[in-house]
């Protein structure tokens, strides 16, 4: 399981649970909010193991989609 | 790199009489530019008085006489001569790229069409593609248009480039705009009937000549043939009908077009006397891009920008020895950039314009009908990445299509003032840069101008060209100055009949 | 996540700047960004062969600059480049025709309303109120 803590004065909610609806078929992902941060908790589904992606990986692309969403919706995207 | 050494070493406090400048080092001189193209040298220590606010009267006079003292400028004369040079945004895309097919019977080691093979006839554009094409080329804001046929090989899909001729012909009928049309082909499937058609509805040829045969055959394979001879033989055959025609010959010829790879660096006047001999007035001396094939294979023909260089001064060094020798020849990118510095004129050359022409200056149409800002955006499609595309001619309104937001971004990537490095570059009023390069090279529009390749050219070029003029040799500037002239080549424009 | 740390001050590089140029690397890099006391800490991991994860971070560094610098540029220049991207696009759109005109909904219920206020008289909008009832005249 990796804990990823995204600040909210860095991230975007509705940009992280898009990401997190996006990375739902390779991994099961538990959602809290704590101290001005949504948490969440990756953990690889055994289908996306089996097909050979890393934990670590599906995390960090996760991360990126969050972080792409957010700078899309607060418009700083180039 | 910025030379550090000419900044000024005390607090500036600027003559409030005298325009902002940029400056950069040329020989032991200093170039400097205003906002408006007008360029000057100055010693090293006239720009620490420039700098200082200590403007004496022989450098105020000379200042003056260039067009840097405000207080001698006549506001009304500098509107209309920005208005002139920025004319081109108050209409749409003059120039429409067409590619007819992709299939191609060249294999060439740069190549960045995204060729396809000959059997791969689902490459080829539909005459009803075709009609829409047109139809959506001619809603163009711009008075005038240029259709031209690229591939793959565009003559491979000859059939759809006479339809599509045709038809453009006949609708223009109605719109009445300035038409043209142009071809780029290796000419290797050209016949005498082709050739006639070609010749009969004016359509202006272009191919490409990598210099003397070896370099070229090795550059440019052609399978059971030989590319440089089909190349050439034709040449020589259309440049004989214009003159039969009675057109006169330095104006109408084939133009052709080099591709410079790290073969080609080794023979730059091998490659000058080659377009001489073919009875080029014109070399354009283009160094390779990261676009299409030549990302693949970019480790066997790409080189550092200095070897570039080194080669374009040997080249244009040749070509001006030519021109004293009588020979009237010109290198394209020289007189691009000195039609702006000399004769303070816009060239309108898409690619070193600013803003850019991409998008608002020229559009580039797929043999599917997806409509791309430039030929280089539907390249970087053919490599995967399509955010280059901004529509379809089966669904997309003309006015869609250049209200969408990719055109506003790359208007905005390419607007050289507000970009870092160009904003105290002294070029910036000549200079250009494509956003859909940077955006392929470094992954972003804007670029960041220090590590762009294509910045490095072009400051390249500039560098060798003010050299030049700081010379002061007579008939070197004279040479110069007649390659800002332009001719016009009425002959190839389509005569119309508005409603 | 593990990767090289780079420490982007917000004196030097506001958070537009962080955000576009994070943006542009997300193809290239895992990035993942924290707050610190000066600014933003960007974590960078490299997604490419032969590219380092401080190779990445430094690529991030120097698009951040550059994007902080345009941003400057862009905030001193911004009435000139609007009116030439305006103006550009302004051109090569055109004016609607015929067949957009048409696409306008403009019914009875839409034909009449004034968004604008340019329907009004200047007076109207900007000229003196007349006093209310029981009022004096202003």
């Amino acid at each position: 399981m990796i804990e990823l803590r995204f600040e909210e004065t860095l991230y975007d909610g509705f940009a992280i649970d898009e990401a997190a609806k996006t990375f739902e078929p390779f991994a099961t992902i538990d959602r809290e909010r704590e101290g001005g941060a949504f948490i969440l908790r990756v953990t690889l589904a055994e289908s996306a193991a089996a097909d050979g992606h890393a934990e670590a990986d599906v995390a960090a692309e996760l991360a990126n989609h969050a972080l792409g969403k957010t700078i899309e919706r607060r418009g700083a995207a180039p | 790199m910025t030379d550090t050494s000419l900044a000024p070493r005390v607090a500036s406090r600027p003559d409030a009489d005298i325009l902002p400048i940029r400056y950069r080092r040329v020989g032991a001189d200093v170039l400097i530019t205003s906002p408006f193209g007008d360029w000057a040298f100055v010693s090293p220590a006239e720009l620490g008085s420039l700098a200082r606010g200590a403007v004496d009267e022989p450098l105020r006079e000379k200042l003056r006489a260039r067009g840097f003292v405000k207080s001698a400028l006549d506001p009304a004369a500098l509107r209309e001569r920005v208005a002139r040079k920025k004319r081109f945004l108050s209409y749409g895309p003059n120039l429409h790229i067409v590619v007819v097919t992709l299939r191609c019977n060249e294999t060439c080691v740069y190549c960045h069409a995204s060729r396809a093979d000959m059997t791969a006839t689902h490459t080829d554009m539909t005459p009803e593609l075709a009609e829409k094409t047109v139809d959506f080329i001619l809603q163009s804001t711009s008075p005038s248009v240029t259709i031209e046929f690229q591939g793959g090989e565009p003559l491979v899909n000859f059939p759809v480039v006479k339809h599509l001729i045709e038809y453009a012909l006949e609708r223009n009928r109605a719109y009445g705009k300035g038409l043209e049309f142009t071809m780029v082909t290796n000419l290797a499937l050209m016949d005498d009937e082709k050739l006639a058609y070609l010749i009969d509805k004016k359509v202006q040829i272009c191919t490409s000549i990598d210099g003397p045969e070896p370099i070229h055959n090795k550059q440019r394979i052609l399978a059971g043939g030989n590319a440089h001879r089909a190349a050439c033989q034709w040449i020589e055959k259309i440049n004989k009908a214009y003159e039969a025609m009675g057109l006169d010959p330095t104006l109408y010829h084939v133009e052709a077009l080099l591709t410079t790879t790290r073969e080609a660096l080794r023979y730059p006047r091998e490659i000058v006397d080659t377009y001489v001999s073919l009875g080029c007035r014109a070399i354009f001396l283009r160094p390779v891009d990261p676009f299409g094939f030549a990302d693949k294979t970019h480790k066997a023909i790409e080189y550092d920008r200095a070897q570039y260089h080194a080669f374009y001064r040997a080249a244009v060094d040749h070509i001006i020895d030519l021109n004293k020798k009588g020979t009237q020849v010109l290198e394209r990118y020289a007189a691009i950039f000195l039609t702006k510095i000399l004769a303070d004129e816009e060239p309108n050359f898409l690619d070193i314009r600013n803003p850019s022409g991409s998008g608002i200056g020229a559009l580039a149409y797929n043999y599917d009908g997806r409509i791309f800002t430039s030929d280089e955006g539907r390249m970087i499609h053919e490599m995967g990445d399509s955010c280059f595309q901004i529509g379809d001619v089966r669904t997309t309104r003309y006015r869609d299509a250049m209200r969408h937001e990719t055109v506003r971004a790359l208007v905005l990537a390419s607007h050289r003032e507000s970009q870092p490095d160009c904003a105290t570059c002294a070029y910036v009023p000549y200079c250009g840069v494509q956003p859909e390069h940077s955006y392929l090279s470094q992954g972003t529009l804007f670029g960041r101008m220090r590590e762009s390749s294509l910045c490095n050219v072009h400051k390249g070029i500039q560098d060798y060209l003010f050299e030049q003029l700081r010379t002061g040799d007579k008939e070197t500037l004279e040479i110069l100055e007649r390659w800002t002239t332009v001719r016009e080549r009425s002959h190839f424009l389509q005569a119309s009949a508005a409603s | 996540m593990q990767g090289a740390r780079l420490e982007l001050v917000r004196e030097l590089y506001p958070l537009d700047a962080v955000y576009l140029a994070a943006y542009t690397s997300l193809d290239r890099a895992w990035v993942f960004l924290e707050s610190s006391p000066a600014g933003v800490v960007a974590t960078v991991r490299s997604k490419r062969d032969g590219v380092s994860d401080d190779a990445a971070a430094g690529q991030l560094g120097n698009e951040a600059l550059a994007q902080a610098y345009r941003l400057h540029l862009a905030r001193g220049g911004r009435r000139v480049i609007e009116a030439i991207a305006t103006r550009a696009v302004a051109g090569a759109a055109g004016p609607p025709g015929l067949d957009e005109l048409l696409d306008m909904e403009i019914g009875e219920a839409t034909a009449f309303d004034d968004p604008l206020g340019i329907a009004m008289s200047w007076e109207e909008k900007y000229g003196k109120k007349p006093a209310k009832k029981g009022e004096e005249e202003p």
